[in-house]
């Protein structure tokens, strides 16, 4: 299991290696840094959605949730656990 | 005496000193206040030296803070500089030398970017810096000339200007091809002018609630400040970064009521994509205006069929000839998702022009150059009267010979129907996300990072999506291992986030065509096969919205 630590550093790469960001720290404010506009943030989510498995719904996202490294790694982590419910759910009833 | 900016606001605070004029997150500045302060803050600037036609420049993000500032400016009789706090020190450093600034007025949250351009060793050291709130400690020993205690210690009353309707109101700088910045002066009678005929045009009246979306850097705002103000509205200022998600920019047109909306369309097709706009949504919204580029028929047609109580209406128009020269009311939702919209027709008091190589009138059909005249042109760039004669020509219809129009860059044809459609580009300026954006200052920025041996920066069409796509090609000179997060990095201290490439190719040698010149075509055909599909693990609502106004999934993927 990832710990929070491994996320975040993942979700770094990811942001290096997907949108060519470097970031100096896991708490650089990626909107007031200009890392994250509409576009980028589309492109984000689509490589969060892909390489973690989960599923984000746009329209439960606040402003806060991707605002650091750090809050996009505890988005992640908590849509990671919402699958995993959702997946003993579906286990039990079938 | 014929009428300036200030004398709006002046005016509507004898009237209604009590009216709200300006919201901003939990802040609501009346009339009253908005005069007030800025008088006060006027005879600061006075104090601190500056005079008629001196520049003052705004370090200050979008706030009621920075409202204060410009009209402060201009009853100091100066001329505003609206900067952008989200771009790098250098490009800032580099305006600020060119308009040689009596005063930079800065904020707090903008220190840091204030210090690095005072540490910058083309930093006038006789500028004088002033705090619209408590300021900070300032690098290399230097005061602050007042803080917004100070400022407040100065009398409310009102201030007696001596500019004129023809002196400068603020200069603001668009993108240069040769890697500079250029200085457009904006007139009182420029913003005057348009905002006049807007009001009549649209009906607007005190009970207007505008919205404030663009930066104050783009001269879209211009007429959101001014025609609210003129006609005694208020103005809701969206936070920034508001912008990224479409959901909670929808729920701020919902919850602050907005009668009329003002965006370059980018905005909107996102919120379109997303699917954020329910049926007859915004109750309140009279009309929706964008400007800055093409707004896609598919995306104009889900807003048109969700808000069937609001009017549409395309504006058009560069910087160089003040927020916009052409207008189209959309008469009816398109039934084809393939119709053109044209930008319509002159604005009273501008003409537009569609003109061959030797300045003729092209037939209707035919493709040309699209030219503009009239009361909206600026008197040029800033200092550069070379770049002003080429760009502004005589006008060869008028007998006035001291009528000019202006060559736009934009290619454009008259439609059978007698209005002027855009057909392209006759240079390598781009729109991305409605920021006009010239390649070459990228290249000269690409040029200039160590390592780099040659560069090409070419625009790929992203099938509407946020307007064109940045792409960079470079060759690391022997030697060098230059990966593209570090050339972006390094990019990051030269030119606006906006700028920047999103998709990058690392290249042995750049391919030449017949003339021994960079084969740019080719690049853009390497970049758009170089865009590999990303198959999403499940259809996600991200994915369907991408897809969903017939966009290829690609055209949102980096390489």
């Amino acid at each position: 299991m990832l710990h929070d630590g491994d996320l975040a550093s993942e979700i770094h790469r990811l942001l290096a290696e997907k949108l060519f960001v470097e970031l100096d720290s896991p708490d650089v404010d990626l909107l007031q840094a200009g890392v994250l506009d509409s576009l980028a943030l589309i492109q984000l989510l689509l490589h969060l959605e892909q390489q973690f498995g989960i599923k984000i719904a746009v329209d439960e996202l606040e402003i806060d949730d991707f605002r650091t490294i750090t809050s996009i790694a505890r988005l992640v982590a908590s849509q990671k656990t919402a699958c995993a419910d959702v997946g003993v759910r579906n286990g039990v009833q079938r | 005496m014929r009428k300036r900016l200030q004398d709006w606001l002046t005016s509507q605070a004898e009237r209604r000193p009590d009216a709200c004029a300006v919201v901003f997150q939990d802040q609501r500045i009346t009339y009253g206040a908005l005069e007030a302060a800025s008088n006060q803050l006027a005879r600061a600037l006075q104090r601190a030296g500056c005079t008629r036609g001196d520049r003052v420049a705004l370090l200050v993000p979008k706030s009621p803070q920075a409202l204060i500032a410009m009209f402060a400016a201009l009853k100091a009789d100066c001329m505003y500089v609206p900067l952008d706090t989200a771009s790098p020190a250098a490009r800032l450093t580099r305006i600020l030398q060119v308009c040689e600034n009596r005063c930079i007025l800065a904020v707090q949250s903008s220190a840091a970017l204030l210090n690095e351009i005072i540490k910058s060793e083309s930093f006038a050291k006789g500028t004088r810096i002033g705090w619209l709130d408590g300021g900070t400690s300032l690098e290399g020993g230097m005061q602050a000339q007042f803080s917004w205690q100070d400022v407040q210690s100065f009398p409310e009353s009102a201030v007696t200007s001596v500019n004129e309707a023809a002196d400068g109101a603020h200069i603001l700088f668009t993108s240069g091809s040769t890697g500079v910045p250029k200085g457009v002066v904006i007139t009182h009678a420029n913003v005057i002018h348009f905002v006049s005929w807007a009001i009549r045009y649209f009906g607007m009246d005190p009970s207007d609630r505008i919205s404030g979306h663009p930066p104050l850097h783009f001269d879209l705002s211009t007429f959101d400040i001014y025609g609210t103000i003129a006609t005694g509205a208020q103005i809701h200022l969206l936070p920034p970064e508001l912008s990224v998600l479409p959901h909670r920019l929808a729920d701020f047109i919902r919850d602050s009521q907005l009668t009329q909306w003002f965006s370059v369309p980018s905005i909107l097709h996102h919120m379109a994509k997303f699917d954020s706009v329910r049926r007859n949504d915004f109750p309140a919204l009279k009309r929706l205006l964008w400007c800055g580029e093409k707004f896609p028929t598919p995306a104009l047609m889900y807003w048109m069929r969700r808000l069937p109580h609001a009017t549409f209406v395309n504006l058009y128009g560069p910087t160089e000839a003040t927020i916009a020269s052409s207008y189209y009311r959309v008469p009816r939702c398109p039934e084809d998702d393939t119709a053109e919209i044209p930008i319509g027709d002159a604005c009273e008091g501008e003409k537009l022009l569609v003109l061959d190589e030797q300045l003729r009138r092209v037939a209707p059909g035919e493709i040309g150059d699209l030219y503009i005249g009239g009361v909206g042109l600026s008197p040029g760039y800033w200092r550069d009267p070379d770049k002003t004669s080429q760009a502004f020509r005589p006008d060869p219809y008028s007998p006035n010979p001291a009528d000019r129009i202006y060559r736009t860059g934009d290619l454009a044809k008259i439609g059978s129907d007698g209005l002027i459609y855009l057909v392209g580009r006759s240079d390598t300026q781009i729109k991305s996300r409605g920021y006009r954006i010239e390649l070459g200052e990228i290249e000269t920025a690409v040029h200039a990072v160590p390592g780099i041996q040659d560069a090409a920066v070419v625009a790929v069409d992203g099938a509407g999506f946020e307007g064109a796509t940045i792409c960079c090609a470079y060759v690391p000179s022997p030697g060098f291992d230059v990966p593209p997060v570090t050339l972006k990095k390094h990019l990051t201290r030269a030119i606006p986030h906006y700028m920047l490439p999103v998709r990058w190719m690392v290249l042995d040698r750049m391919p030449l065509n017949g003339n021994g010149k960079t084969a740019r075509p080719l690049l853009k055909e390497w970049f758009l096969q170089q865009a590999v599909p990303m198959a999403a693990p499940k259809k996600s609502e991200i994915c369907a919205a991408v897809q969903s106004t017939g966009e290829r999934e690609e055209d949102v993927h980096v390489a």
